[in-house]
């Protein structure tokens, strides 16, 4: 509203009262003019509910009979001939005029809190009669109508008390924005601003206070919680936030300073251009939106420290209003600086400088040496600030611990490389905090981390594979463990065959390593892989009753430094694998030794044809145990080990970071050890193997006894010929007694005996080792994979197994495939 | 009190003594000085409702006060 027009109304409204009232004292007058002005300009601008004019029309004629509603329409026709601004106003104000008092109370636009509320008994159902002596209000006016009668006294105090108490409510809105009691206002128990109940004030003006009084209540539950954060000392993280909301903070001060300031330059009481809460409303629009979102950052970050901080001020960034979204930005720089600066130090010198568990990764000081890598650092959860992904946390986790790891570990404490180049030059200038939250994935600060993260793990790499012959050791572990060097095991074998027949517990480690030490010498040519031969160790099992040293032998291989951390973990694996493989060499080896006495006797029994058949016999079943065993093991060194070892090292050659190399190396031993039946799946097949492999063991010994007797046979009956020929000749008389030649006859006999036993126990043996490998060929061809079927299929080769068992047949169709499929899918 | 709209053009008259006889007939106690007032208020863009408000509390203090000072309420 201009100057000019409230001026004109001002007039109109003077010329009004003194026409309504009539002759009265010209106080009486200024104060109706007063209260006039004051309802008038506090309603001003507000719009009703929008109302056309046949709605009010239709409003008065229902108030009217039916005969004065035609006549009412008659002079409304005669109304819109003239040229009224605000008809429509004017109608409504002369209805509004008719209804009485109690039509206007149920009215939506209520002023009964504004009546004049005189001293007229019924009038004082508003109340406002009896407030005669209460608080200010009383004492405001006393001095300006001592002289009035008591009557008078009561009828001001309303007006009065309207246009003085602004003054008031204003000032004390300035001390409730920050945080202090008033005299209207005071603190309730959740920190908020109540009006006094005692003090009486209009509507309107009331519910601009309250609404005004939340910025004294938000600000009280910032500093109570700014409070809380700092006495608590979370840390540096926590430390800079509530310093960025200090900062924000002064904004608002300033806004009550230049508030106060205002209402101390305008002190005229009466003049139109005082502070009114109209002005502090608007002035503080800005200053309540923003405390209101300090507010609500400030509730969830309270108890919050660090990264997780970080995060909860994050989440406010991402709000459409551009005001907010700065506002949270700045708050979002200063928290993340702490957290900036520790990742530029670790990222580029591996330092962790938390000392408040701030920052997202941890390390746990006590952990060192093979277990360094695994453990010592790791991604602390709860402090990854939400605009980190996993990713990339796990790629800042893993440059600042190779660094740590070449520095622990490898002992290589020569400068970084490439530190100096322009990516790294003045990174921390350079690059802003908001690259740290933007995360802009082809930022330069992204570029930096990406580039450190490069570097050092190519450096981790090159050091391991260069200073510590990574590669060296992993082929040692394969010659040695995994038994690849073919010679030396056979030579190793050989050697520690006697040893190893012994029971377990009168087993040595020291005869045993020096035994190792002599074939290693015996079989290596190389003199550089001495350091790989020199961790090659004996490890004997702890040995239980009825066990001989082969139960309880196995190679070990010591690691330590930074190689140790890749093979550490695997060592039990190794173990595992050298002992099933060490199993199937022996079995070989008995089997060549069967098979090369078989072959150095065969001359000299060709003069007992009663052993002939047995000869046979063991002959068959030597071969197809040979048959067996030599499959198995081609099966365990080729197909799995070096075909592993092939994929393994495709892989080390393309590793780009030592995570690489480990998974790359767990790989390997998951294949190797599902491959050599050592996993959980094929227990059931490696116990059935090694079932298998019972006959052997018992052939052996059979063979062996066989061999004696027949031997010792051999040799009597050759002695006794010898006898007879020397003795006859030169006594020239019968070589032998009758008592000889019952000897002869009775000692024949028992040799025939035997071999008939043996011959039994021959066939019962070779039944069970069928029966054995039928069913390991069973369980081979129903295994799921498929390589292991090809297995089966070559173990059986010329079909002798099928021929016996048909069941055999089954499982290599396609019918039987199917129908397992079937039940397979049934199953699920 | 004496007549105190102003001679203008013959259609204001017109107009204003359609409104006058409204006010009349929605028994609104104005004399033709007061509405005239009222109305010029209401063309100045008061709100119509509170100045009703207004009219009424004075006129009803005024009515108090003559009552109560025993003077005779003149119309």
């Amino acid at each position: 509203m201009s100057v000019t027009e409230l001026e004109n109304i001002s007039d109109i409204l003077e010329k009004l009262v003194a026409s309504v009232c009539g002759e009265q004292k010209p106080e009486v007058i200024q104060k109706c003019m007063r209260f006039s002005l004051s309802l008038l300009a506090t309603t001003q601008g507000i719009d009703t509910l929008k109302e056309d004019e046949t709605m009010i029309a239709s409003q008065i004629k229902s108030t009217l009979s039916t005969q004065d509603a035609t006549l009412f329409d008659e002079l409304h026709n005669n109304l819109k001939d003239g040229d009224f601004r605000n008809r429509l106003g004017i109608l409504r104000f002369l209805l509004q005029m008719s209804q009485s008092s109690d039509r206007i109370q149920d009215d939506r636009f209520v002023f009964s809190e504004m009546r004049l509320g005189l001293n007229i008994p019924f009038a004082s159902t508003s109340g406002y009669s009896c407030q005669l002596s209460s608080s200010h209000a009383s004492h405001t006016q006393v001095p300006f109508l001592s002289t009035e009668s008591n009557m008078l006294l009561t009828s001001n105090k309303i007006i009065d008390e309207d246009s003085i108490s602004e003054d008031i409510l204003v000032q004390d809105l300035i001390y409730s924005f920050q945080g202090i009691e008033g005299k209207v206002l005071k603190l309730d128990s959740s920190y908020g601003f109540q009006i006094d109940p005692t003090i009486r004030i209009n509507r309107p003006q009331k519910q601009t206070v309250l609404r005004l009084s939340e910025l004294g209540y938000l600000y009280n539950v910032i500093q109570r919680g700014l409070g809380r954060i700092v006495s608590g000392s979370n840390g540096r993280v926590a430390d800079s936030f509530v310093a960025a909301l200090h900062k924000e903070l002064a904004e608002y001060y300033r806004f009550i300073a230049n508030a106060q300031e205002e209402v101390n330059r305008v002190k005229d009481p009466l003049g139109l251009d005082r502070v009114t809460l109209s002005h502090l409303h608007l002035w503080a629009y800005d200053p309540l939106e923003t405390l209101k979102w300090l507010a609500s950052i400030v509730r969830t970050c309270v108890g919050q420290t660090g990264g997780a901080l970080a995060s909860i001020v994050y989440e406010f960034s991402h709000h459409g209003d551009p005001r907010v979204k700065k506002l949270v930005k700045r708050i979002l720089e200063s928290v993340s600086e702490p957290l900036y600066n520790m990742l530029l130090r670790w990222i580029t010198d591996g330092e962790l400088d938390d000392p408040n568990k701030e920052f997202f990764i941890e390390s746990c000081a006590e952990v060192a040496g093979e277990r360094m890598w695994h453990e010592k650092y790791q991604v602390r959860d709860s402090m990854v600030p939400s605009f980190i992904n996993r990713a990339q946390a796990r790629k800042i986790l893993g440059t600042g611990k190779s660094i740590n790891f070449l520095r622990e570990v490898c002992k290589d404490f020569s400068p970084l490389q490439g530190r100096e180049t322009e990516v790294f030059k003045g990174s921390s200038e350079k690059i802003g905090v908001e690259a740290f939250f933007d995360m802009d994935p082809d930022g330069p600060l992204q570029t930096m981390m990406d580039v450190a993260y490069k570097e050092t793990s190519i450096r981790v790499v090159d050091i391991l594979t260069k200073q510590y012959h990574l590669m060296d050791h992993l082929q040692g572990i394969k010659g040695y463990l995994l038994l690849g060097q073919g010679h030396f095991v056979q030579h190793l074998m050989h050697l520690l065959e006697p040893e190893l027949a012994k029971p377990a517990n009168s087993l040595y480690p020291h005869n045993i390593a020096s035994i190792l030490e002599t074939a290693i010498r015996a079989t290596s040519t190389k003199l550089d892989e001495l350091d790989v031969q020199k961790r090659l160790d004996v490890r004997l099992l702890a040995p239980s009753d009825n066990e001989t040293g082969w139960d309880v032998f196995a190679l070990d291989y010591n690691v330590d430094g930074p190689i140790g951390t890749i093979l550490e973990s695997s060592r039990q694996t190794y173990q595992a694998v050298f002992f099933s493989l060490w199993r199937a060499k022996r079995m070989e080896t008995i089997l060549s030794a069967i098979w090369k006495q078989q072959i150095t006797s065969a001359k000299m029994f060709s003069k007992m044809p009663e052993i002939l058949p047995i000869q046979k016999h063991i002959h068959l079943i030597t071969s197809s145990m040979v048959h067996l065993v030599h499959q198995m093991q081609y099966y365990f060194l080729f197909e799995v080990i070096e075909c592993s070892w092939d994929v393994f090292a495709k892989q080390l050659g393309q590793a780009s970071s030592l995570d690489d190399i480990i998974i790359a190396h767990t790989n390997f031993i998951e294949s190797v050890r599902r491959g050599t039946l050592l996993d959980e799946q094929s227990q059931e097949l490696m116990n059935h193997l090694r079932s298998v492999y019972g006959p052997i063991l018992e052939l052996q010994t059979l063979e062996e006894t066989f061999l004696a007797r027949a031997t010792t046979e051999y040799e009597t009956r050759v002695s006794s010929e010898k006898f007879i020929n020397t003795e006859s000749e030169n006594k020239n008389q019968w070589g032998c007694t009758k008592n000889q030649d019952v000897d002869n006859v009775e000692r024949k006999s028992l040799f025939l005996k035997y071999l008939n036993t043996l011959a039994m126990k021959l066939k019962l043996l070779s039944r069970t080792y069928q029966d054995r490998v039928k069913k390991f060929l069973l369980m081979l061809a129903s295994a799921e994979d498929v390589s292991l079927q090809l297995l089966s299929v070559r173990l059986d080769f010329n079909e002798y197994y099928i021929s016996k068992d048909s069941r055999l047949v089954a499982p290599l169709t396609y019918q039987h495939r199917r129908q397992s499929d079937q039940s397979f899918l049934a199953d699920k | 009190m004496p007549e105190p709209v102003h001679h203008q053009i013959n259609t204001a008259r017109k107009t204003f003594q359609a409104l006058y006889q409204i006010s009349k007939l929605l028994n609104t106690d104005l004399d033709p000085a007061t509405l005239s007032y009222c109305v010029r208020l209401c063309e100045n863009g008061v709100n119509p409702q509170a100045l009703a408000t207004v009219v009424k509390e004075l006129q009803r203090e005024v009515k108090a006060l003559n009552s109560t000072s025993n003077y005779t309420s003149k119309k």
